[in-house]
């Protein structure tokens, strides 16, 4: 809301300046977002008249004119403007002059083609004027002024460019301020300065008026009060230049007289009016009723609206003139022609405006207040002040009397209010007297004083005033938050905490960090032709995905249902700026539906993991290229850190857009945590990847049912029994199985198996490969004997002989 | 006896002195200390000598041997200094090259704040609270006392599933999901961290962003222990120095409500570009749970008050790393990240 602050000064006697004021405000709810200086920096530019135009003798498009600024003698100034004539009214910048525009520069005499010229007339852009609120008239060439006025005159104040304007950021329940009275009224409660509102000659219910119309509200709900006014004698013209500077001053472009009284008259009461041609109303006035299943309407913009039974709408026995408090029809538009106009002030019901606007996508500065609801009491007077305002400018003579149809009571909300549950919920010791006068600061009608409570009236412009609370914001909005004291709460002592699986995801994620990954946020959006990427078949899990009904675009169609997407992205986008080495991982969460669209879908929590790219060799070390085994290893570490026995890697059928020959689903006890794999051939291509994409996913719920606790077990005090052993095999026999093979025929108390080389080449067959195994034993209770090892090693050679036809070597 | 004793004391420490290796100082112990060495021969004679000399050679002789042994441990010691002096030089290395460092991750900058945010309530008493991020009409709206048709809603654009059924736009549906289930305990005290959504995106929006909720429920919870509360919280995470500023605000689930600013930590309340000159910044909005709230639920408004905040975690890790764009936190360059 942009206030002007000229206009506020009108209507409180303010002894502060603008920014005391706008300070006030802010500390009050009201915040000032903005103050704009509209004589943005202006100096010595004078009013002038052109006193004669004579042809630049050295210039074509050069005019020399003699202009009278008001001094002793006309200046002579030399201009390229096109529209420049004698006798006409302009902005000239003196000698010395400051411009708004930071990019012109102060005025100079300079000498244009042997002419010396003494300034420079102005147009509005010069002026600093916001040239998309002016006529095409007002921002081409010079800007005009009235033609009489007087030379020589400050053309800040002239413009009413000496103004102020405050932009306030209006929260919703503060409507009422879309009104300048309201913010005047505050401005009055918070400084104690007081109101000087305009007076309004009061009119009488009927008179001619009513001879001449009648209004209807066909259906209750539709409409609290509807009232209207009638104005004959209409003479439809500019505006006076005082109302063009406050509506522009507003942030409004002037129209003509009438529409600027009303949008005026609208900005000063927070009541939107509309005016309706009365001579081109078929039949005896208004009435107010739902529209039609297919009825239509031409609106003010030219633009026909296709209607609805939600809607409502004024009608005459034509059919519609307006869609109530939204727009007006053209049909019955206010025209140069216009003689007798019919003034409606309405209120509007809130929500049914408000679905309408939702409906039509149709927004204005009326549908903004009734949307919100406004203040039906204060209607007549509205109407009053609108035919005063077009009298005053001699735009029309008020026809004698109103009509008011009122189809709802106006109760205002009446709320008991205790101090001491004030101070209790505050926190403050205030007494019943400070209290009292912000009732009054406030203009609550106290209906009922107690010594220890009251029973209080909401004014009527203020809507957000019902529960008791509502009463303790007001207090300590005048009081001040500043006045509050910083206190502790009393109760009893807590003990802060995260859940167990919060606890979990944030040791997960500390691995991460450890191993050398960084934390990547990613949107749990993405656009549902990912699942086409990844070639995802149509009955597969990752389809039943939340889908949004209004995404912004595509690209955030649906709640990702898998994070191969998400992590393949990284990795490209990170690709595709050079950062060719990439270790990430992201916790976050997959959105499955379960079937049942009307039901939240299941969030997973998922530890995304993604590699590409090597840890480059160093002096010391070789290359460590992320592959594979890299991803498998950290996904290895992250399980043995948990605590999680028994993990198999399983050659499964690979996910979606995986490599099918490297993946592998992660189970433990049978229960699958996860999966490990490099990215599709296929999938790379389509996401344009330039290098291989490692990718693991791991479900943190599963690892958390899976996690074992901590076990303590006595150091052995005997010693370790160490053996190795190297065993050739057929290539395609998994390392896994014959590690399986070995632990299963190394008795209980084999500790340690690590597989330390892994051997194919000239000293082997053509499809063979040698696996060299260390093996270490240890018992809790005594010292392990080599015949007893012995045997074991046997048996093992003995049994991956006869399984896998494992040669052993190096015997 | 004696000429010959007088005599071999002096070869064998000329011969000493001559010693220059461990394996010379072996030959040398052999060559007079051993079975058959010298000295050891002429303890051996003392037999021969009168029962009044024999005491007298035999502390000659004791003399004697001390002093070569003790020379010997001396020189020894030496030796052993000048080997591993050696050694030493033998062995420098070239300290300038680079050491093989542990390549460590890091945090993403936005759940490093939230991670202080969660540490300093934790501290306060607050338990880490979670929700679900698509979530019903009602919780989201209806129980926030926001019902259907409730202008207010515009101040959130939400993304819909189904007419029932949004991501969340704040973090707020949590605080009634936790109090349904903690009802009837007291106290309430919790803070809801999480990612929210709304229909918005540009240099300052991003359709998802992050959220810390707080919330407290008991008897005589006040409107000043609200801004005591988060005063300490300012403190702890912005300095000891930091000042806030409570202004009346509107949240239809809040009443009275409070948007808090603290002193612009970019110009220090001067007045700058990132403060727009008025030496403030909004950080967070918050205020007393609206009874409506309180029912919905489960508690009794007359008998129990409570506050609660809400903060956006982008915009506390811009002012607190002095990062320009809020793209940048979504965008995951590798060359962004390493910098936190």
């Amino acid at each position: 809301m942009r206030v002007s602050w000229n206009w506020l000064k009108q209507l409180v006697d303010l002894k502060i300046t603008a920014v005391e004021t706008a300070a006030c405000l802010t500390k009050a709810g009201l915040e000032v977002e903005g103050l704009d200086r509209l004589d943005k920096g202006i100096h010595k530019v004078v009013t002038g008249k052109i006193l004669e135009v004579q042809p630049h003798p050295e210039a074509k498009k050069l005019v020399i004119t003699k202009v009278d600024a008001g001094g002793e003698k006309p200046l002579t100034i030399v201009t390229g403007a096109p529209n420049v004539m004698a006798g006409q009214s302009v902005a000239v910048a003196l000698v010395g002059a400051k411009l708004p525009n930071e990019t012109h520069p102060d005025i100079q005499l300079t000498t244009l083609r042997g002419v010396l010229s003494e300034g420079m007339m102005c147009g509005a852009d010069e002026l600093g004027m916001d040239v998309s609120k002016l006529t095409p008239e007002e921002k081409e060439g010079l800007y005009p002024l009235p033609e009489d006025t007087k030379p020589g005159l400050d053309i800040v104040p002239f413009l009413g460019l000496d103004d102020v304007v405050l932009d306030i950021g209006l929260t919703p329940n503060r409507s009422d301020c879309m009104g300048m009275i309201n913010i005047a009224r505050e401005a009055s409660a918070l400084t104690g300065a007081p109101l000087t509102l305009p007076e309004v000659p009061e009119s009488r219910e009927g008179g001619r008026c009513a001879e001449l119309a009648t209004i209807k509200i066909n259906e209750p709900g539709l409409c609290g009060r509807f009232g209207a006014r009638m104005v004959e004698n209409v003479k439809v013209g500019p505006s006076p230049l005082w109302l063009k500077q406050r509506l522009n001053a507003m942030g409004m472009r002037s129209i003509n007289n009438l529409v600027d009284i009303s949008n005026m008259v609208m900005l000063e009461t927070n009541q939107p009016l509309h005016f309706f041609d009365y001579d081109l109303l078929v039949g005896k006035g208004v009435h107010v009723r739902r529209a039609k299943a297919g009825e239509t309407i031409e609106t003010l913009d030219g633009q026909v609206r296709n209607l609805t039974e939600e809607m409502t709408l004024v009608a005459d026995d034509a059919g519609a003139v307006a869609i109530a408090g939204v727009m007006g029809g053209l049909r019955t538009e206010v025209t140069p022609q216009t003689k007798r106009i019919l003034i409606e002030a309405a209120s509007w019901d809130g929500t049914l405006t408000r679905r309408t606007t939702q409906a039509l996508g149709l927004r204005s500065e009326a549908s903004m207040r009734f949307e919100k609801e406004v203040d039906a009491t204060a209607i007549l007077w509205v109407l009053d002040r609108a035919v005063q305002l077009i009298e005053s400018l001699g735009a029309g003579t008020g026809i004698e009397g109103y009509l008011n149809v009122c189809s709802k009571e106006e109760k205002l909300p009446q709320t008991k209010v205790r101090l001491n549950k004030i101070n209790y919920v505050l926190g403050t010791r205030l007494d019943h007297k400070t209290v009292q006068n912000i009732w009054k600061a406030l203009r609550i009608n106290i209906l009922e004083d107690h010594q220890d409570s009251w029973v209080l009236e909401s004014p009527s412009w203020r809507k957000d005033l019902v529960i008791e609370e509502d009463y303790i914001e007001e207090t300590v909005r005048l009081f001040g938050y500043d006045q509050l004291e910083a206190t502790t709460p009393a109760g009893k002592t807590t003990q802060g905490s995260r859940t167990e699986q919060h606890n979990l995801r944030r040791k997960l994620t500390g691995l991460m960090i450890g191993m050398g990954y960084r934390e990547a946020v990613n949107y749990s959006f993405i656009n549902p032709d990912h699942l086409e990427r990844l070639a995802v078949p149509q009955d597969h899990p990752w389809r039943n995905a939340v889908i949004l009904k209004n995404p912004l675009s595509e690209d955030q169609g649906m709640m990702r249902t898998t994070i191969i997407p998400s992590m393949t992205e990284l990795a490209v986008w990170n690709n595709n700026r050079r950062n060719r080495d990439l270790q990430m991982f992201e916790m976050g969460k997959v959105y499955i539906a379960n079937g049942d669209r009307t039901k939240q879908p299941d969030e997973q929590w998922t530890l995304a993991i993604m590699c590409t790219g090597s840890q480059k060799k160093t002096w010391q070390q070789p290359e460590i290229v992320y592959d594979f085994y890299h991803m498998k290893g950290v996904v290895e570490t992250l399980l043995q850190q948990c605590r999680i026995n028994n993990i198999q890697f399983v050659a499964d059928q690979a996910v979606p857009g995986l490599h099918p020959g490297r993946f592998a689903r992660i189970l433990a006890e049978g229960q699958e945590l996860g999966y490990v794999g490099e990215l599709h051939p296929q999938t790379a291509a389509l996401y344009e990847a330039t290098q291989r994409i490692q990718i693991a996913s791991l479900n943190v719920e599963m690892i958390q049912k899976a996690m074992n606790p901590v076990q303590y077990r006595p150091l052995s005090k005997f010693p370790e029994v160490m053996r190795d052993l190297a065993i050739a095999v057929r290539t395609e026999v998994p390392a896994a199985d014959l590690m399986a093979t070995i632990r299963q025929h190394a008795g209980t108390l084999l500790k340690e198996i690590r597989l330390f080389d892994l051997y194919q080449g000239v000293q082997l067959q053509e499809n063979q490969k040698s696996l060299a195994f260390a093996l270490t034993w240890q018992a809790e209770d005594r010292t392990l004997k080599d015949e007893e090892i012995n045997g074991f090693h046997e048996t093992i050679e003995a049994k991956l002989a006869e399984v896998y036809g494992g040669q052993v070597r190096g015997r | 006896m004696r000429e010959e004793l007088i005599e071999l004391k002096q070869s064998a420490l000329s011969h000493l002195d001559r010693c220059d290796s461990l394996e010379a100082l072996n030959e040398f112990r052999l060559l007079y200390m051993g079975k058959k060495g010298k000295l050891t021969l002429i303890l051996r004679n003392m037999g021969q000598l009168s029962a009044e000399e024999r005491p007298v050679m035999g502390q000659q002789v004791n003399e004697i041997r001390d002093e070569m042994e003790s020379k010997i441990s001396q020189f020894t010691a030496a030796l052993k200094a000048k080997e591993i002096e050696k050694q030493i030089a033998a062995e420098q290395i070239d300290i300038s090259l680079p050491g093989r460092q542990a390549s460590v991750g890091g945090r993403h900058p936005l759940y490093a704040v939230m991670d202080e945010m969660e540490e300093i309530f934790m501290g306060l008493g607050f338990s880490v609270a979670e929700g679900y991020e698509v979530e019903t009409d009602y919780y989201n709206f209806e129980a926030m006392n926001l019902p259907k048709d409730h202008p207010a809603r515009d101040m959130q654009d939400s993304f819909y599933i189904t007419n029932e059924i949004l991501l969340r736009t704040h973090t707020s549906p949590t605080q009634t999901r936790v109090m349904e289930m903690m009802h009837p305990q007291l106290p309430v005290k919790v803070i809801i961290p999480g990612k929210v959504y709304r229909r918005d995106d540009d240099a300052t929006h991003s359709p998802m962003f992050h959220q810390v909720e707080g919330l407290v429920v008991d008897k005589h919870i006040r409107f000043s222990d609200l801004k005591g509360i988060l005063l300490e919280f300012v403190k702890k995470f912005y300095g000891e120095d930091q000042k806030i500023r409570l202004r009346p605000s509107y949240f239809p689930f809040t009443e009275p409500s409070a948007e808090v600013d603290i002193c612009c930590v970019m110009c220090g309340g001067k007045g700058c570009r990132t403060c727009k000159g008025t030496g403030w910044l909004e950080v967070l909005g918050s205020g007393m749970v609206h009874p409506r709230v309180l029912e919905m639920g489960g508690y009794d408004p007359s008998e129990v008050t409570g506050f609660a905040f809400g903060m956006g975690v982008e915009r506390l890790a811009m002012l607190k790393y002095g990062v320009d764009d809020l793209r940048l936190f979504f965008e995951n360059d590798i060359r962004f990240l390493r910098q936190f």
